[in-house]
């Protein structure tokens, strides 16, 4: 087995994309866009993590400012929190948009995520962003069909092929031979971008690993699209039957697929009004116990074995403060109900989420922007940890407040006590970080697999169809 | 006519195009109204049980006998619909992230207008498949494919000489196959739209803007075909093809992201969190205020309830919901200001729209649809007079202290828009 001959080729079709001259200008009309691409996506991400920067500072100021006051004032002001960026944002900013980036953290309530520039467009904001994620994804593969169609089906035309072949060149020699001369440009092109962005997002969270997955996609991504236009070319007898063939399968593959799958698992598995979901978390809220009420079962019973454990008879006589207790008990039973509630939202995602991978093999394109989007931390999975780790933060920061509710405050003055500022100081506020990747392995293993399953049918056909022919 | 019609659909690639466009067109408006109907049905769902509660809530009320004003502020909360207009699924614009059902209280405005609504953020990204999309975005790509090689395609098969030595009149003979083609993929949009528009039982005149505005935009995307295809050297029909994409990719991908890098960078508008971080700071900062500094701005806005009996204890509502009321009242420029930009971002748009085609495409028919910032905006505005309304309602109960009887608490303002 030699591979010279496949140099050869490989050579061959370079010579004749060059002296074609269209193929080279494509290629220079394509770095063209890449640099408007990462000029635009930079200028994004960084309107984005300039606010996110002044967003913290702001409410970490707001925060520490704080005069002494009473802590349920305290648990009601809340803190605000912001959706941590990755670098890798430059590349693919995913949700970005559309996901809302604060979180107001306050007592029995569990907000969303609010603030999206998606809803405060203008009709520009509906043309597809363009990103370098994009450009590997939709307009890489144009190009390469435009680049390329013509590879074989040009050679069988002129009668070449036959003669090739009746030389002795095997058909995997000329395959291969093709598919280096288009995939070796763009894998440079895509490992160029790989080494200038290692050495922007260099010492950040997880960096290599992200980037490798994101590079490792890219590359399967074009590699797959290389033997597929190999592959229609072969196929094709006519120069613009291989053009159309390829160009309605980028269509489908990278546009109504995509959109028709997201929309599809809407309409099956539709989400609820957020307003519904709070009104639901309510009603049980009722359900379970009203602190409010002194008759209240589930209250009335938390009283007793309180004073029961104290070895009092009234909640005046308990050292500590009864309202604060209380207190902390009905946070506790918020929190799980609003935590129930949105469990089920998450369900429901998923499910859509599920809905959706059942059918990724239909788009490759999909399969790669699940992992261009999970490795630059802006996919779901990375969205909904953001909520939890928030949530976690808040259930932390109350039942704080609470508790120096509970052993600070004097009940028989308890609305007239102010808790002396030092506290709100050094109450645990934890930074909420970027998720690790490991929360996206699961998009990310049935994207690979979808990825790898679209380089290994395109050669099984190329296979059948370089003996048929 | 005839001839150059039967010559086209020959083709079988041109006849398979053709199917495959009207296909789409029919999934465009199937798939939006799916979208519309979605919104409709929640809608209408939670009108049930917001009416439902109100009952349930006038049965406690009037076992209770009084009611606490200040309580009904705090806990009754109040629905607010953004109803999808008839043709909203021709674009789904905004409507797609904006929330079309939100519950409002009698607290400040300014902490509950912008709550997100819970959707799956990739989805929303990814967008939707609507007639708007399909137009802007593919129809171009269709007159592409059928006219990008008009001269070159008998060039290559040697008819080109012989051609125009047949013809006698050159630019009747590519005026009428130009025609023929424009008319096909005309047809295959507008049908699909028209049949629909009748099985749904739409108002003409949208329509009739509709097909203008599909006329127009087909008509300027055949025109630059011409002078691509048409040129003197246009011989390569590979070559008109890749100048034509890169045109397409220009108007409706490039220029507009470039523009809306330009008009971000022209009329800045502060993110909305800092509205939110300024309003929490308000709010929560009346608490340590005396509270006169809260109730004499007040009483400067509300002049009839000046003479009411002054707050002296460590609480009491109307204290309460004046400090919410002047959060807002505080924060309007911002408010404004942030609008202002917004609108001017909007009139920019319209304006970049007399340039490029695809933007006044997806502009005008979002403008249809009502699903456009200016409509967000318009909205927002409703719920603004809303809560006014509701404050204006509540204000007498709580300043004189007047007696909430359930009857009355049964004739509060509701939302109608």
């Amino acid at each position: 087995m030699t591979l010279t001959p496949v140099v050869m080729i490989m050579r061959n079709e370079w010579q004749r994309l060059w002296h074609a001259r269209i193929p080279v200008l494509l290629l220079v009309v394509l770095v063209v866009l890449w640099t408007i691409a990462a000029f635009t996506a930079h200028h994004h991400w960084q309107d984005h993590a300039q606010n996110v920067a002044q967003v913290t500072k702001q409410s970490q100021q707001d925060w520490q400012s704080q005069p002494n006051r009473h802590p349920h004032r305290v648990s009601h002001y809340g803190d605000f929190v912001v959706k941590p960026l990755h670098p890798l944002s430059v590349i693919e900013p995913g949700i970005i948009d559309q996901s809302g980036h604060l979180v107001y953290l306050e007592a029995h309530r569990l907000n969303s995520a609010n603030f999206n520039p998606a809803t405060e467009a203008t009709s520009l904001g509906r043309f597809p962003l363009i990103t370098p994620a994009m450009i590997v994804q939709w307009w890489m593969p144009l190009f390469l069909i435009m680049i390329g169609y013509a590879s074989i089906t040009s050679e069988k035309v002129a009668g070449t092929l036959a003669y090739m072949r009746g030389n002795g060149s095997p058909a995997w020699q000329i395959a291969a031979g093709k598919w280096l001369a288009l995939f070796l440009p763009l894998a440079f092109l895509l490992l160029l971008q790989a080494l200038l962005t290692a050495a922007w997002i260099w010492g950040t969270d997880q960096a290599l690993l992200r980037l490798s997955t994101m590079w490792l996609g890219q590359m399967l991504y074009i590699a797959s699209w290389c033997v597929l236009v190999i592959l229609v070319s072969w196929h094709s007898r006519q120069l613009h039957s291989a053009l159309l063939t390829l160009l309605l399968c980028w269509v489908c593959v990278c546009i109504i697929f995509p959109k028709g799958l997201a929309n599809l698992a809407q309409m099956n598995h539709p989400t609820q009004p957020r307003t519904e979901a709070e009104y639901h978390a309510e009603l049980k809220l009722k359900e379970i116990g009203d602190s409010h009420n002194p008759d209240d079962p589930h209250f009335a019973t938390f009283k007793a074995s309180l004073l029961n454990q104290y070895g009092v008879t009234r909640t005046e006589d308990l050292p500590v403060n009864y309202n604060g207790l209380l207190m902390q008990e009905a946070e506790r039973l918020t929190t799980q109900v609003y935590r129930e509630q949105h469990a089920l939202h998450n369900k429901q995602l998923n499910k859509q989420n599920g809905a959706i991978r059942q059918w990724l093999w239909l788009t490759p394109a999909l399969a790669l922007q699940y992992i261009q989007m999970a490795s630059s931390g802006n996919d779901l999975a990375h969205h909904q940890a953001f909520i939890e780790q928030s949530e976690n933060r808040r259930y932390q920061l109350i039942q704080y407040l609470n508790l120096i509710h509970t052993q600070k405050v004097d009940q028989h003055d308890d609305k007239n006590t102010r808790v002396s500022a030092e506290f709100w100081r050094n109450a645990p506020r934890p930074p909420v970080t970027l998720a690790t990747l490991i929360v996206s392995r699961d998009s990310l293993v049935t994207s690979l697999a979808v990825l790898l399953g679209w380089i290994l049918l395109p050669v099984f056909l190329l296979y059948r169809v370089w003996h048929r022919t | 006519m005839k001839h150059e019609l039967i010559l086209l659909l020959k083709q079988r690639s041109v006849l398979l195009l053709l199917l495959i466009s009207v296909a789409l067109t029919s999934l465009s408006l199937l798939n939006g109204w799916q979208n519309i109907s979605h919104m409709r049905a929640q809608i209408s769902h939670a009108q049930l049980e917001e009416q439902r509660q109100r009952e349930r809530q006038l049965v406690a009320y009037a076992d209770q006998g009084k009611i606490d004003a200040g309580e009904v502020g705090y806990y009754v909360f109040h629905y607010v619909y953004q109803h999808p207009s008839e043709w909203s699924f021709i674009a789904l614009g905004n409507r797609l992230v904006t929330p079309y059902v939100q519950r409002i209280r009698l607290l400040g405005l300014q902490g509950q207008l912008y709550d997100g609504e819970s959707h799956h953020p990739e989805y929303v990204m990814l967008g939707s498949f609507d007639y708007a999309f399909w137009l802007v975005f593919f129809s171009p790509l269709l007159c592409i494919a059928l006219m990008h090689d008009l001269k070159a395609s008998e060039f290559e098969a040697q008819r080109l000489k012989l051609l125009a030595s047949l013809v006698k009149n050159p630019f009747i003979f590519w005026a009428r196959r130009i025609f023929i083609r424009w008319v096909l993929i005309f047809m295959t949009l507008i049908i699909p739209l028209a049949i629909f528009s009748i099985l749904k039982n739409l108002t003409l005149p949208s329509l009739i803007v509709i097909i203008t505005t599909t006329c127009l935009y087909t008509l300027f995307w055949t025109m630059v075909c011409i002078m691509v295809s048409l040129r003197a050297r246009a011989l390569n029909a590979s070559l008109n093809a890749i100048l034509l994409a890169s045109a397409w990719l220009l108007v409706c991908v490039i220029l507009p992201n470039l523009s809306q890098l330009w008009l971000n960078d022209r009329y800045p508008a502060q993110d909305g969190s800092q509205i939110a971080l300024q309003h929490r700071q308000l709010v929560h900062g009346a608490w340590d205020l005396e509270k006169t500094d809260t109730l004499n701005p007040f009483y400067e806005i509300y002049p009839q309830w000046q003479h009411t009996p002054p707050v002296t204890g460590r609480f009491h509502w109307k204290w309460y919901y004046a400090f919410q009321h002047m959060a807002d009242v505080r924060l309007t420029s911002n408010v404004m200001a942030r609008e202002h930009a917004l609108l001017q971002r909007h009139q920019a748009t319209i304006s970049l729209g007399l340039i490029l085609p695809s933007i006044w495409v997806q502009r005008s028919l979002e403008d249809i649809a009502q699903s456009n910032i200016i409509h967000l905006l318009n909205h927002r505005q409703q719920i603004t007079e809303f809560h006014n309304r509701l404050r204006h309602f509540l204000y007498p109960y709580l300043f004189e202290e007047k007696a909430l009887t359930s009857q009355e608490f049964g004739h509060m303002p509701a939302f109608e828009h």
